[in-house]
């Protein structure tokens, strides 16, 4: 009974969606659970404005332990930078990064301060593609613009602007997050004021049985440059025991 | 002629409003006129370098460079904020496509055991970093020398400007982000500054250079008529002229560039004469004690066809232009013809309607009271008679000398060389050449396995090799970029070993910047690669050397290892623009002395006339080039124009031939003839000669080194042409047209 009163209150709620404020889209948006681990394949094909383009496949585990977040990034494809991997293990904040280059057979490890910058050479930074639209809600101001239709879901049109003395790529954001599941799948990001990239998540998949809301394809396309990139995330397997020692040189290496 | 100079006595009105309502309509395009002087506006669109030029520019996402030397000791904290401010603000100027700077430079070394890729400069300044940063950035080749100058004292923003920018508002912006952030001197050099210096010294020079011409041509016409109508006409009908022709290129949507600063000095000039030769005519016939309007019926019957004669020629010397390959001198050449003719049908028609509306002069000149330069004509012809075959071959002695000299005349196309010495532009391209290698590029584009180590190491050496040739700053490429990083990972410079390695490196240098900062060395497949040759400021032939040299070079060196090297680049676009002005200057030439032969010859009756006829304009061209050789002065974008210019203005011969002929019909010994033509054309053609030199003395003003050097070479002309109509041409004619011909009537000479 008490369920379904949740459930009609709930169902109110939607109703009177224009009633959500910004901040409150946000952290519905955060709130959005993660899965513990994950595993997968990644497919980014890299396009330029003459439509010449390079795919690359990479294979990726990560784990989330606490405050301990772990990621290794491989190569499968092209041929002449298979091998190459990457590792990142955050410690509240605090990134330790190596890379192995098969063709120099050493570990190297790699100063940070490479949040903001191009990950794996793609038009995705590190920090747009670990965020996915979910922001630190209280570190923006968010202003909801308006309601719109968007590939015939309705969505919550969302600015957000980092407050001030937070340290962002960006100075603005908008992001078109779904009414009904609350995943953004559109996000235009703004640098001193103008429109730099934009990305479109266009397929979002279940997982564990509706659990979790993974975004499986999408694309960050350069309004300058006409570049962009297109990922699309196969075989993912989500809350699977990775061992620790995924996360090692011997397993760069190998 | 006649029924139209009549129609202009009866229906004087109807002439004028017909002028009027021309005159407003073409009028209201002239807002439209455009200014383009960009190396583009001086090649034809399809020019293989061009096309290669766009091609490249599209695939790697660059265009021209500008480079802004600031001076004053860069290794401090606030000039290094200053810097940055800079390099902010200029990113955000229209048409930047990219800044670099020490602001934005990377910092790619091995720092404590860590692989370290992060902005050269930390957000958090503090004079403590300065050492390190300067020990870093002198360690690498890729700034020291090219961001820095070696000693310091010099900053340089490379400024990499889209092809199409409005250079004049590119250049006003970059002054202002510059003199608002630095406190030191500032130099600005590169394609597009000089083009928008070009611009800037245009819009200057244009109103002024029509006042000054305005003011010496109609010096020369109160001097020639002593009355206010006599300079109110002339000046009137060429103004109507000057604002079709601009009105007409503003709506056909013609760029102007340096080149067209000439066309209304052009118009004015040449069109002044024609009015001068009717209204003298007039005031003859007037003093002859005709009536108002049959004198100005009998000045337009009677000067009607030496003007005619003489607008053609003009008009198709200018036209001839349109032959060129250069756009700028098409389109100059297309408004001229048309202004001259404008000022021709002006001087025959609206001149006379407004004669008719006026009172007749108070003042009228007697024809028959020599004045002092009459009189000195008469003395030559005398001399003349009694010299001819002297000096037909003092001239035929000048042609073979001048056409000696003229072998060694040098082409100049280079921006640079538009400015004199002292001028701002020329001495920041001189700086930035001193402290940074200059600001000029030339580009190779490889096509290839760019990941094979050994087409890397060949482009590399090809740097290297190229480096040690006079004139060349710098070479870079994605070679250098594969060094560095090799660098960082392995603590020594050197490029890869094999395929992989240079795969993996290039995916290292993306993963740690913007994945098109790559794309500006290399293409995303690895196929095509561009070096980047910097180079100073060198003169045309300096210029061919050099690339002449680098392009033995790259056969040498990178073209075994390669599919394919090419060259292009803006440097060698005008290049191009060196050829194609010594080419168009045979075509134009023939094809200019060919139609005022035609001309002459049609008009006249009589091919012998035709030909006699263009002798001084042979005399004086060999003598433009002639001297060129001679003084060193270049054959350049406006000095090309000179031959075709001296057609225009230096037809003065018909004026001559005309008078002598009708003496001649009118049954007068040839001697007497000679006389009577020199004594009363002569004196016009003084007059115009002095009108129309004083016209293109208003070009030494100009803020441009080509057209003063243009000016000076007009004032040879014009003089020439009318001491060669003064001597040879009568010569001539005394030695081979002794008898009346025309009208049809077969010719009988006694040659």
């Amino acid at each position: 009974m008490r369920k379904k009163m949740l459930l009609a209150v709930g169902l109110l709620l939607a109703g009177l969606a224009l009633a959500l404020s910004g901040t409150e889209v946000m952290q519905k948006v955060a709130a959005q659970p993660r899965p513990a681990t994950m595993h997968g394949k990644m497919e980014m094909r890299l396009v330029d404005k003459h439509g010449r383009e390079l795919t690359r496949v990479l294979e990726t585990w990560s784990k989330q332990e606490g405050d301990v977040e772990k990621k290794l990034i491989k190569f499968l494809a092209p041929a002449d930078v298979k091998g190459t991997s990457f590792l990142v293990i955050s410690r509240n904040g605090q990134d330790e990064m190596k890379l192995y280059l098969p063709a120099l057979k050493r570990v190297r490890r790699i100063a940070g301060g490479q949040k903001k910058g191009s990950f794996m050479g793609s038009d995705f930074s590190y920090d747009d593609i670990s965020n996915l639209g979910k922001i630190e809600v209280d570190d923006y101001e968010n202003k909801l613009l308006r309601e719109e239709e968007l590939n015939g879901a309705k969505t919550y049109v969302v600015e957000a602007r980092p407050k001030a003395g937070v340290d962002s790529s960006y100075d603005k954001q908008i992001l078109w997050v779904r009414a009904d599941d609350f995943v953004p799948v559109r996000i235009e990001f703004y640098q001193k004021g103008k429109l730099v990239k934009v990305m479109t998540l266009d397929q979002v998949q279940k997982f564990a049985g509706g659990k979790y809301l993974m975004p499986t394809h999408m694309v960050m396309e350069n309004v300058k440059s006409k570049h962009k990139t297109e990922l699309t995330m196969s075989d993912l397997e989500l809350d699977v025991d990775i061992p620790d020692s995924v996360f090692s040189e011997r397993f760069m290496k190998r | 002629m006649e029924p139209l100079s009549r129609y202009a006595t009866k229906h004087p009105w109807v002439v004028i409003a017909f002028f009027l309502a021309i005159t407003l309509a073409l009028g209201a395009g002239l807002p439209h006129l455009r200014f383009d002087n960009s190396p583009e506006s001086f090649v034809p669109p399809d020019l293989p370098t061009k096309v290669l030029l766009d091609e490249v520019r599209d695939t790697f996402g660059g265009g021209d460079m500008a480079l802004a030397a600031l001076e004053g000791d860069v290794w401090t904290v606030p000039h290094l904020e200053a810097l940055r401010a800079i390099t902010d603000e200029l990113s955000e100027i229209d048409g930047v496509l990219q800044v670099t700077s020490l602001a934005n430079a990377k910092r790619m070394e091995e720092d404590d055991g860590f692989l370290v890729v992060e902005d050269l400069l930390p957000d958090d300044l503090t004079p403590a970093d300065l050492p390190r940063l300067r020990s870093y950035v002198e360690s690498e080749p890729l700034y020291d020398g090219r961001l820095v100058s070696r000693d310091g004292h010099y900053a340089a923003v490379i400024i990499d400007v889209d092809a199409g920018v409005d250079a004049l508002a590119f250049n006003r912006a970059v002054n202002k982000v510059l003199r608002a952030h630095w406190d030191g001197p500032v130099y600005l050099s590169g394609t597009p500054a000089l083009s928008g210096y070009i611009l800037q010294t245009l819009q200057h020079d244009l109103p002024l250079q029509m006042l000054l011409a305005v003011l010496f041509i109609g010096l020369v016409l109160f001097l020639n008529f002593r009355s206010g109508r006599g300079v109110f006409l002339p000046l009137l009908t060429v103004l109507v002229a000057l604002v079709w022709s601009l009105g007409l290129g503003g709506w056909l949507g013609f760029e102007l560039g340096s080149i067209s600063s000439i066309l209304p000095v052009v118009v004015l000039a040449v069109g002044s004469s024609f009015t001068l030769h009717v209204l003298n005519r007039f005031y003859h016939e007037l003093a002859d004690a005709r009536s108002r309007n049959e004198a100005i019926i009998l000045a337009v019957r009677e000067t009607g066809l030496g003007v005619l004669v003489s607008a053609l020629a003009a008009g198709a010397g200018l036209a001839a232009l349109y032959s060129s390959s250069i756009p700028q001198i098409k389109f100059f050449g297309v408004l001229a013809a048309f202004g001259v003719l404008v000022a021709f049908l002006a001087a025959t028609l609206l001149a006379p309607a407004l004669l008719t509306l006026m009172k007749n002069p108070r003042r009228l000149p007697d024809p028959d009271r020599p004045d002092a330069i009459s009189r000195f004509m008469a003395q030559i012809a005398q001399f003349l008679a009694r010299h001819k075959v002297a000096v037909l071959l003092t001239a035929l002695l000048f042609f073979g000398l001048m056409a000696f000299f003229a072998t060694r005349v040098q082409v100049e196309t280079s921006f640079v060389s538009y400015f004199p010495k002292s001028s701002p532009p020329r001495v920041a391209t001189e700086l930035v050449d001193r402290v940074f290698g200059g600001s000029d590029t030339l580009t190779l584009v490889v096509d290839g396995d760019l990941k094979d180590p050994k087409l890397l190491e060949a482009i590399y050496a090809f740097e290297q090799q190229a480096k040690q040739v006079d004139g060349v700053g710098s070479a870079v490429s994605i070679a250098d970029l594969l060094r560095e990083i090799n660098k960082a990972l392995t603590g020594s410079f050197g490029l890869p070993d094999s395929r992989d390695g240079v795969a993996q490196e290039l995916l290292l240098f993306q993963m740690s910047s913007d994945p098109e900062d790559l794309n500006r060395f290399i293409t995303e497949d690895a196929s095509e690669a561009q070096i980047t040759v910097q180079l100073q400021s060198l003169s045309t032939t300096r210029l061919k050397q050099v690339t002449e040299e680098l392009t033995g070079l790259a056969q040498k060196l990178i073209a075994p290892h390669a599919e394919k090297v090419r060259f292009t680049g803006t440097s060698v676009l005008l290049l191009e623009v060196m050829r194609l002005i010594i080419h168009d200057q045979y075509v134009s030439l023939a094809l200019a002395l060919v139609l005022v032969a035609f001309f002459n010859a049609l008009l006249l009756r009589s091919w012998r006339i035709g030909l006699i006829g263009i002798l001084p304009l042979v005399l004086t061209i060999a003598g433009q080039f002639g001297l060129m050789g001679l003084l060193g002065l270049p054959l350049d974008t406006a000095t090309a124009l000179i031959a075709a210019i001296a057609i225009g203005v230096g037809d003065y011969s018909v004026h001559i031939i005309v008078r002598y002929l009708e003496e001649l019909r009118h049954g007068a010994s040839p001697e007497s003839a000679a006389t009577t033509s020199l004594r009363v054309s002569g004196r016009a053609v003084f007059y115009t000669a002095l009108a129309i030199g004083g016209g293109f003395m208003a070009l030494l003003f100009s803020g441009f080194a080509p057209i003063q050097t243009f000016a000076k070479l007009m004032g040879f002309t014009v003089g020439a042409t009318a001491l060669f109509a003064l001597s040879v041409l009568p010569a001539a004619l005394l030695l081979w047209l002794r008898r009346y011909q025309g009208n049809g009537k077969k010719e009988v000479g006694n040659a």
